[in-house]
């Protein structure tokens, strides 16, 4: 999701059961064992079936509700029988102001207000044994009823599969918190988190957390059959690809689609959108691309096709192709905007322009940001599904870091974000402002022990991107991509932890990743380098922070020369330029500035022999503006 | 009178009197470099952290912003370090002087303006900035201005608060600017008619001033064409100068400061040459645009004579 979450240490100690259940599947190389990455975008395996379903849904535009149908697999995956399943009823925290949920989020989320008048609920009518006909109940777990548990009547056994048919009522709120109606006459429909959907069931346990406002989402893979039918007049898109042609009856339309390898589908439905295709070449394989479009962003179809192009292409070739035939981009309409900035398998919701000044707008990347944020977690999490809601590290922290690494390759030069002038900003440097507001908040912290959205956001996207800079900058680009698609490859349809990424970067970049994780992902230590001294004879560097991690420092000599010292970044450092009468001139720390979870960069360098040329360019600017501004303001009329 | 007529016998009038234009870009000038110095002096400090000034001088502005406002952030016991506490000493003394600049600013243009006006007025041997008539035209032309202020703020709220009840969609914001600037060009054009007649017109009230500027406006509709699209054109060429000229103004290169800083006063001298020229047709309109007959009712006779 667009905007923030947080985790802790989890089921490590089913690690070596689930590593061989999965060498014994043929599913994926245990960590360690990867081969090394290939920079390439060949195509990937797909993923075991754990939770599949046949899902039919109705809309009633009129009620906002969606009757819904269908059959739900579950495949015991553990090697124990399994006695219960654990359902969750993701909607039901849309119920009143007064859900635990809402409590959290104080009713309102990213900006968005709940209305109270349009609550969302799901109510499941139907809940029955395919093979016996036999009703089972559903049984609230939490004081929300997000998650229940459905006691079997005999046990299921490992490898055995399990099917329920269901039917349910889903009543979508006014769009809040990713999912709902709004838009132009409440017509727009973003439908997410709407079925009764099996909990994850991984390392041989359920994940029975309750849902919770910072909280995403935690499923196992299937395969998903799903069919829509609204009004004639609405445009449908939806997770998956499209199987044959829609079909017309009595003024009501009927899509199909089927998703193979995901964990989750969404759909939309609204009369408003265009419909833009394209094709991306994947490392010669062809991906369908679909932008479902409101007319106003029509004029911008360009800039939402490209960012989903060139970041699907992008992403396959540095983290593994993307596996799926198919991508689907879905713009909400104004009003709408609480839809956007998610995403599920095969389908992101994204954002319009902000609405500014075309000159201002055309120079600021809000399109391409969003968009390439989701179409980022189609890797992290949708195809390496780490608990998004227990470690959302590996989901949003990863999402962010992938999103800038390709925002710089599409628009170099410090301006990924901003590019107006003489203001340019690169979206790095704004994800490590927001870091330094949660600087010692562990990334292992679990998203619901984090209490408000903002602090979620600062450390899990923030502080979670720039971490991984820092270890980017530590360990070069092409090593530490090479690493990261090592631990995709490894832990790809799988459900990797922190201490499984660890492990993997361990593996392959050395000790000094335990080193990071200790001090400043399970931790709550801080860097902050700095030159406390400089004289021609010497200069004495030290760490003012409770960190350390190791740096360059960069002196500059009186005769022009440079050069480039290693420093441990912990103890106190005092360099001198040598033999032969040299003379230290400047010295900086970090001068390619690849430590980005340093707290203060200000005091990493000085120099005994400041440049007055760019004093003198800012203040000439300054003044020329001030300039400008009386000549316009002090001579009216 | 039709409008390239009206800007035709305006802008020779301007070009004879450019030295004039200097006595509009001086004042601002001088007010800027006193408003900026703070800020020179904040950056020292900063200077000697190596090469944080250099990334701002080319183009990361807002990246050193964020760093120092990063360093506030960290700063242990909310104390920031003594390059940030300079900048922001620096910063906001320099803010401060820019909101008394624009103060004294108003007030020296008023100062001026009477002078200004009453040099393009008159015949070419008697050409020439005169202190004596400038100061003699100051209090009307404050008041002029003080009431102008207020008219053209209150207009451009009604301007924007009309376009923001239509319908206009994704095109509000646009069309709110274009009605801001039509705005700005016609109430300033109907200021600088007013100041006309307050110095050739022979009235010393600010109001009345400006009502006859409204009166010789609606004095006929061909007239007021005329006029509307002249200071139109000219609100069109400001935007246009300062759309190519400011971006060209706004790059100062570390390694051409003194060059670049010639370039940009260069610039704002003509942007006060373009204010010249407005004056000038404001001038060429109460001097030798018809009168109406309305305009001639409501001015008795004998009012026209100029009261110095």
């Amino acid at each position: 999701m667009r905007a923030v979450r947080p985790a802790a240490a989890f089921w490590r100690s089913a690690l070596a059961v689930s590593v061989a259940a999965s060498l014994a599947l043929g599913l994926h190389a245990a960590p360690g064992r990867t081969a090394p990455p290939e920079q390439s975008a060949q195509a990937v395996a797909a993923p075991a079936d754990v939770a599949s379903y046949r899902l039919s849904a109705v809309l009633d535009p009129t009620t906002k509700q969606v009757l819904g149908t269908g059959r739900m697999r579950f495949t015991n995956p553990g090697e124990r029988p399994v006695e219960e399943l654990w359902v969750r009823l993701y909607l039901n925290a849309f119920r009143s102001a007064s859900t635990p949920w809402m409590r959290e989020a104080i009713a309102q989320f990213r900006g968005a207000v709940f209305d109270p008048a349009a609550p969302g609920s799901i109510d499941v009518t139907v809940l029955r044994r395919a093979d016996t006909g036999r009703d089972l109940a559903l049984e609230p777990m939490d004081e929300g009823a997000t998650i229940a548990r459905v006691q079997l009547d005999r046990p299921l056994d490992p490898g055995a599969t399990l099917d329920l048919d269901v039917a349910w009522t889903a009543r979508l709120p006014r769009v809040f918190a990713r999912t709902g109606f709004g838009g132009p006459d409440d017509r727009f429909f973003m439908v997410g988190q709407w079925y009764p959907k099996f909990a994850a069931f991984d390392r041989g346990r359920w994940d029975t957390e309750p849902w919770h406002a910072n909280a995403e989402f935690f499923h196992d893979f299937g395969t998903y059959d799903l069919e829509v039918t609204a009004p004639a007049e609405f445009v449908i898109g939806a997770s998956g690809v499209r199987v044959g042609e829609d079909t017309v009856a009595d003024g009501q339309r009927t899509a199909r689609f089927r998703a193979e390898g995901v964990t989750d589908v969404a759909w939309t439905a609204w009369p408003g959108f265009s419909v833009v295709q394209s094709e991306v070449d994947v490392g010669g394989r062809s991906v369908q691309l679909e932008v479902l479009l409101p007319p106003a962003e029509m004029p911008r179809q360009e800039r939402h096709v490209a960012a989903a192009a060139r970041s699907v292409q992008l992403f396959s070739r540095w983290y593994g192709a993307y596996p799926w035939p198919k991508l689907t981009v879905v713009v909400p309409p104004p009003g709408a905007e609480g839809a956007g900035g998610m995403e599920y398998p095969t389908l992101v919701a994204t954002g319009g322009a902000l609405g500014l000044p075309s000159p201002v707008e055309a120079t600021l990347r809000d399109i391409e940001t969003v968009t390439v944020h989701e179409v980022a977690h189609q890797w992290f999490p949708m195809q390496v599904q780490s608990n998004e809601a227990r470690e959302a590290w590996l989901d949003e922290g990863f999402s962010d870091y992938l999103t800038i690494r390709a925002l710089r390759t599409l628009f170099p030069g410090n301006a990924s974000f901003l590019d107006l002038g003489p203001a340019r900003l690169d979206y790095a440097d704004i994800q490590r402002a927001a870091a330094m507001t949660a600087i010692r908040q562990p990334l292992t912290t679990p998203s619901w022990e984090i209490a408000t959205f903002n602090r979620y956001g600062a450390a899990m996207y923030g502080k979670g991107s720039s971490a991984l800079l820092t270890l980017e900058g530590r360990f070069g680009d092409e090593p530490f991509t090479a690493a990261m698609r090592a631990y995709a490859d490894g832990w790809r349809w799988q459900h990797p932890t922190i201490t499984d990424f660890q492990d993997s970067l361990r593996e392959r970049l050395g000790a000094d990743v335990d080193l990071f994780f200790e001090q400043f992902v399970r931790g709550t230590r801080t860097l902050d380098y700095a030159v406390t001294s400089l004289e021609p004879a010497r200069a004495t560097v030290m760490q003012r922070g409770d960190g350390a991690w190791p740096v360059a420092v960069a002196l500059e000599l009186a005769d022009g020369t440079r050069e480039i010292r290693a420093w441990d970044g912990a103890d106190a450092l005092t360099v001198e330029p040598g033999s032969g009468g040299r003379e230290l001139r400047a010295v900086a720390i970090d001068p390619e500035r690849r430590v980005a979870i340093e707290t203060e960069r200000l005091d990493n360098a000085r120099t005994l022999a400041p440049d007055a040329g760019p004093r003198l360019a800012l203040v000439v600017r300054w003044m020329g503006l001030l300039q400008a501004l009386l000549q316009a303001v002090g001579q009216v009329g | 009178m039709n409008t390239f007529l009206l800007l035709g016998n305006s802008a020779p009038r301007a070009a004879r009197s450019w030295p004039l234009a200097l006595a509009l870009y001086v004042p601002s000038a001088i007010l800027a470099f006193i408003a900026g110095t703070p800020f020179f002096l904040g950056l020292e400090a900063l200077a000697a952290s190596g090469t944080l000034l250099a990334r701002a001088a080319t183009g990361d502005v807002v990246l050193v912003v964020l760093e120092v406002g990063l360093a506030v952030l960290a700063a242990p016991s909310g104390t920031p370090p003594a390059a940030v506490r300079a900048l922001g000493v620096g910063s906001g003394v320099s803010v401060a002087l820019l909101g008394a600049a624009v103060l004294v600013q108003g007030c020296l243009y008023n100062l001026v303006a009477g002078g200004v006006m009453h040099s393009l007025g008159v015949s070419s041997d008697a050409r020439g900035f005169s202190w004596t008539v400038a100061r003699g035209w100051f209090w009307p032309m404050l008041r002029l201005g003080f009431e102008g202020v207020l008219a053209l703020g209150t207009g451009a709220a009604v301007v924007v608060a009309v376009v923001a009840v239509l319908p206009l969609g994704a095109w509000a914001a646009p069309v709110s600017a274009v009605a801001l600037l039509g705005w700005l060009a016609l109430g300033n054009g109907w200021l600088e008619l007013a100041r006309a007649e307050l110095v050739h017109g022979g009235t010393r009230s600010a109001w009345r001033s400006i009502g006859r500027a409204g009166l010789r406006l609606v004095q006929s509709r061909a007239h007021m064409g005329s006029l509307v699209a002249a200071w139109l054109l000219l609100g069109l060429t400001a935007v246009l100068y300062w759309s190519l000229v400011g971006p060209l103004a706004a790059v100062v290169p570390a390694s051409a400061v003194l060059g670049s800083a010639l370039a940009q006063q260069a610039a704002l001298i003509g942007s006060a040459w373009l204010k010249l020229l407005r004056l000038a047709l404001a001038v060429e309109v109460v001097l030798h645009a018809p009168a109406g007959r309305r305009y001639r009712e409501r001015v008795r006779p004998g009012e026209g004579a100029a009261v110095l």
